[in-house]
């Protein structure tokens, strides 16, 4: 007999060439509750995918007590006594406990005819909770039990298929304090009736709290596998290994004069019901920002600042002239592009090829005088934004949607820069990108910001006060603050972003 | 999200080949079948009616780019048809009367896509709205009976029967038309609009593109293409009827859809391909005298199936279970 329960080694898994694991490794011991961390896109979620069936590993190999397996599909998982308890987990709602716990499972005589043995299942079940003494009704229906309740039901349909290995996939986040209690009792028993338990979370302190061990992921790699001593976790130690660099680095340094010209003027903007007296000069040479909370009418202002909503009063003036934006294109005309705040839906086309993504705002570019597309030019300047922005590629003809989030959002700025625009506004630029691309993306808004007038508009404080250089935040549809960033706090920030009590101070 | 299969051969071109197969064993049954499926008689009949239904899908292929559905082409057209046939029937010229009858399409395409495009109705409902209002019009210019008169004096039957170089003039505007929106789809800006609009309407909208007018083009040309069809129809059966463009519907959805499925988007190529392949389908089993009936089904089934394998690959749908034990390596 092994040493371990469960050994996983050198898991490669690669999705249109880009690796999401490369040489990850992972073990785990009879009896053990072993933390899973990393960041999002880290590779942990991939990891426990290949191990319940649901992707194929491209190599490396799996171990369950020492004997190499194959594990081809989630049948092969649950045979090998694997099971996963997803975050919410998944019960009928109208069916009892018992009757979810064996939901599937019904009956052992695969005739269509053969009776629902309800009776029988329920012995069945009452014997599972004799040797797991778990508290929950199994009679009631699932719709009348708690959180917990129903995540100890999906727990228990997992050890009545004689799972030894249970994965548990951020079980605490929709759960309350005092059910989050009742969860570590659940998994302290489970442990001591040798069921080996893998761990997903996000909060340290549950590490802590109830898990053994831990193994630290980082862009698909097991960067470290370190023991848990009870009580005890080193946060700055595991923060700086999930994340692989310092937090600071992760902003490029600010402009260092003020900017000069006003490229891109807001005076006095208001939207019914959205948003009021919002003003704003924004200048070539630095970034300036604008940072509220999700729904304080920042999406709002962007969409008004690029004319794909019409302003009820206020003025806009770019190059020092007013602007009466009716469309998205005569933003364009003056020189304005937005990076919109929902990638997916608003900025690319994931169908399309990125050559075609790239090009699609400023047409005019590539095609001659009967508007027929010059192909080979359209190509040649792809070819080029894609080397500036360092998009991850094999081809620019591959489609937006199978590349990163991170790359594809690269494209959707590509799509900016190729209009040639001298006022760019970026919504929420690196939601849904890795720490990488992220840097990526800030250096680049930075570079921009050298020769055009930058915006950006979010509702991550630290991305507003590590990028921008004069910055107004947002509450309720109104400022109540404005300031240079280096003369302020992200804590005096964030204050004003939730009420209008703190005294409001413009530094500029 | 899985990884792409670099297979000895591409997705493309195994549907490609999967279609080509298809289409030549119908061809072979046919021809087995029936003896004169091979005359040139035939074949020159296959290419008239190729061309009628191609022309309308081809209309299609565009409202089908920008994402949306066109229930209304076939009933307009047939106000189109009978518009012209009434115009003839008060003795202008013929080229005066098709040009009234692309107009009368026009107006009701631009109708149409105003409703989907500027005002964001449901399109196929409103589609069928507006198209029963076309059609309940076209019966206003004869109370629903044939137009016969100047008919075979005035030389509209010419669009159908006069031939260039030997080469009948349907066949000639058939590809017209489609040299020109295959330039139009597939090498001009104009092209990319109309494909970004079908893909993500938001997208292109923060892009910059006019998305209300493109939607509002798309339903023009559709409603436009299936006046110029059904027209060539009514110069065919010598008389302009009111229901001579009803039996498009199904055949253009399914070359479109055919064309879809070959190459994984409404292209014009490919509704050239779904065209060709429906019409001989159609021409077959009007040569072995079966009801209509029975091809209506075989058309509509066939759509069923394009619509099918239009969202999947369908070699991947092939290769993956048996490659699921090895592919654990």
């Amino acid at each position: 007999m092994s040493e371990y329960r469960l050994e996983m080694k050198g898991i490669v898994k690669e999705f249109l060439s880009m690796r999401a694991l490369d040489n990850a490794d992972f073990r785990l011991k009879e009896g053990e509750v072993h933390a899973l961390l990393g960041i999002n896109g880290a590779g942990k979620s991939t990891m426990i995918k290949v191990l319940s069936g649901v992707y194929q590993k491209d190599s490396g190999k799996i171990f369950i007590d020492g004997r190499e397996l194959e594990i081809g599909n989630p049948a092969d998982a649950i045979k090998a006594g694997i099971s996963t308890v997803y975050q919410d987990p998944q019960v009928v709602p109208s069916f009892t406990g018992y009757e979810n716990i064996y939901l599937g499972a019904e009956n052992n005589k695969k005739t269509f005819f053969s009776a629902l043995n309800r009776k029988a299942m329920r012995e069945k079940a009452k014997k599972l909770l004799e040797e797991f003494p778990l508290d929950v009704d199994i009679d009631k229906p699932v719709y009348l039990l708690s959180a917990i309740e129903r995540e100890i039901i999906a727990v228990l349909r997992a050890l009545s298929k004689r799972s030894n290995i249970l994965i548990l996939d951020e079980p605490t986040s929709i759960l309350t304090e005092k059910e989050r209690q009742i969860l570590f009792d659940l998994v302290r028993l489970l442990k001591s009736k040798g069921v080996s338990i893998i761990y997903i979370t996000h909060h340290l302190d549950e590490v802590s709290e109830i898990c053994d061990a831990m193994t630290i992921f980082r862009n698909g790699q097991t960067v470290a596998s370190l023991p848990v001593e009870k009580g005890k976790v080193e946060t700055e130690q595991i923060a700086e290994l999930m994340l692989g660099k310092k937090l600071t680095a992760l902003y490029p340094p600010k402009a260092e004069e003020p900017g000069t010209e006003v490229l891109f003027e807001a005076r006095d903007l208001n939207l019914g019901g959205k948003f009021e007296h919002i003003s704003f000069a924004a200048k070539r040479g630095e970034i300036y920002g604008i940072f509220g909370l999700v729904g304080s009418g920042i999406d709002e202002i962007s969409k008004v600042l690029y004319g794909a909503m019409y302003k009820s009063s206020g003025e806009l003036l770019a190059h020092g002239r007013r602007l009466a934006l009716r469309s998205t294109a005569q933003a364009l005309k003056n020189g304005i592009f937005l990076v919109p705040g929902d990638r997916k839906a608003e900025g690319q086309i994931g169908d399309m090829p990125i050559t075609m993504n790239l090009t699609i705002a400023k047409m005019q570019r590539i095609v001659n005088r009967l508007g027929l597309v010059r192909r080979r030019k359209e190509n040649a300047l792809s070819e080029e934004m894609v080397q500036k922005l360092s998009i991850a590629t094999p081809s620019i003809q591959k489609k937006v949607g199978e590349l990163s989030g991170g790359n594809q959002q690269k494209t959707v700025i590509g799509k900016g820069l190729f209009t040639e625009a001298d006022i760019y506004i970026f919504t929420e630029p690196t939601v849904g990108v890795d720490v990488g691309a992220k840097s990526g993306i800030y250096e680049i808004m930075r570079e921009l910001s050298k020769t055009a007038a930058v915006i950006i508009i979010s509702s991550d404080c630290e991305e507003v006060f590590g990028m921008a250089d004069r910055a107004q935040v947002i509450y309720k549809g109104k400022c109540t603050f404005e300031s240079e960033t280096r003369l302020t706090t992200l804590h005096q920030m964030l204050v004003h972003a939730v009420s209008f009590e703190a005294p409001a101070g413009r530094a500029v | 999200m899985n990884k792409e299969k670099k297979g000895p051969i591409s997705n493309e071109l195994f549907t490609l080949l999967v279609f080509v197969i298809l289409f030549l064993s119908v061809l072979a049954a046919f021809s087995m079948l029936n003896r004169n499926f091979f005359s040139v008689r035939n074949m020159l009949n296959i290419l008239k009616h190729v061309s009628v239904i191609a022309i309308a899908a081809l209309g299609l292929t565009f409202v089908i780019a920008v994402g949306h559905a066109d229930i209304s082409f076939y009933m307009t057209s047939c106000f189109s048809a009978m518009l012209m046939s009434w115009l003839i029937a008060r003795g202008l010229s013929p080229l005066l009367c098709i040009a009234a009858g692309i107009a009368g399409g026009l107006v009701w395409g631009a109708f149409s896509g105003f409703v989907v495009g500027r005002y964001k109705l449901p399109d196929k409902i409103s589609t069928i709205a507006i198209g029963s209002i076309a059609f309940g019009m076209a019966y206003l210019f004869s109370d629903g009976a044939f137009i016969y008169t100047n008919f075979t004096s005035s030389g509209i039957t010419d669009l159908n029967n006069a031939r260039l170089f030997g080469i009948p003039v349907p066949v000639l505007i058939m590809a017209a038309l489609y040299l020109a929106a295959y330039v139009v789809m597939e090498r001009s800006k104009y092209g990319r609009q109309f494909y970004s609009v079908g893909y993500n309407k938001k997208a292109a909208f923060f892009s910059g593109i006019g998305v209300d007018r493109v939607i509002v083009v798309a339903f023009v040309v559709c409603s436009a293409m299936a006046a110029v069809s059904t027209m060539i129809t009514s110069a065919a059966q010598g008389n302009g009827n009111v229901k001579s463009g009803l039996t498009l519907l199904m055949p253009c959805f399914s070359a479109v859809y055919i064309g879809f499925a070959v190459f994984k988007k409404p292209s014009v190529i490919g509704t050239f391909l779904g065209a060709v392949f429906t019409a001989m389908i159609q021409n077959g089993f009007t040569l072995m005298s079966v009801p209509f009936y029975y091809s209506d089904m075989v058309v509509s089934g066939l759509l069923i199936l394009a619509i099918l394998f239009s969202r999947f690959e369908l070699s991947s749908q092939l290769a993956r279970r048996p490659k699921q034990q090895k592919e654990g390596r």
